[in-house]
């Protein structure tokens, strides 16, 4: 459905139907597609950025870390963990549950990083070996912006496996 | 892990003749989730399972339960060798 009103406004709606893309989205938003596999290859995308960020630091790696990203935040609006409008007693569990697992997903991730890191530390001040560890900002900001590719993964992951399959007849009226 | 509880909205919707969908508005989901209800993918919670129970102008228990509900057509022998 087109904007009426405004003409410039509904010029710009008229142009962005006809690209496919809002009918695309309110598809997608009437029947939550339940991803399955895209949220695996994201987060191996996001340790590997994170294994060159660590090898080979540079400003460039955070690109790398920043495309899953963007991916991450497509298959996050399109799949069950967002609804617009009024979300009723099993959307908002599955948005719950979802949100719980990749929170504690996340918590573990960081949780064991901060120990390795320590771990790490501790033998470099003894001499006994190096291990790496977040030094300047874009390392901090690749930290973070991982373990939200992991949080935001993990979750859709387990929305997606907790909402059921679609219904045949689903177009009942 | 929740027990399973079963339901026969699918019945008394076929008989009120309602849609999914207006049977989602008058207790305030989406007809999705009247169709996972019907299905047995998802258990309501205490509120939703009394809504749809008013609007049925029935007890809950005639409309979920623990145990499989039997078919209809055997309810109704029951029914009548009981008279």
């Amino acid at each position: 459905m087109t904007y009426k009103g405004d003409p410039i406004a509904e010029k710009l709606d008229r142009l962005a139907e006809a690209t496919g893309f809002p009918r695309l989205q309110r598809k997608f938003h009437s029947q939550p597609v339940r991803f399955r596999l895209l949220p695996w290859i994201l987060l191996a995308l996001a340790v590997g950025a994170m294994a060159v960020q660590i090898a080979r630091p540079g400003l460039w790696t955070f690109w790398l870390l920043m495309a899953p990203w963007f991916v991450t935040i497509m298959a996050y609006g399109n799949g069950p963990m967002w609804r617009s409008g009024k979300l009723d007693e099993r959307e908002a569990a599955v948005i719950r549950h979802g949100h719980f697992v990749g929170m504690m997903w996340a918590l573990a991730v960081a949780v064991l990083g901060s120990l390795t890191i320590a771990f790490g530390q501790m033998g470099a001040m003894l001499r006994l070996w190096t291990l790496w560890a977040p030094r300047d900002g874009i390392d901090w900001m690749m930290v973070t912006l991982f373990l939200l590719v992991v949080e935001a993964n993990v979750a859709v992951l387990a929305a997606s496996a907790a909402t059921p399959e679609p219904l045949d007849d689903d177009d009942e009226e | 892990m929740a027990r399973h509880i079963y339901n026969r909205i699918a019945v008394f919707r076929a008989e009120a003749g309602i849609s999914r969908k207006a049977l989602a508005d008058k207790v305030g989901v989406n007809p999705q989730t009247i169709g996972f209800l019907e299905r047995g993918d998802y258990n309501p919670s205490l509120e939703l399972a009394l809504n749809i129970a008013a609007v049925f102008h029935v007890p809950v228990e005639l409309l979920f339960s623990f145990r499989p509900f039997p078919p209809m057509a055997q309810t109704l022998l029951n029914h009548g060798d009981g008279e």
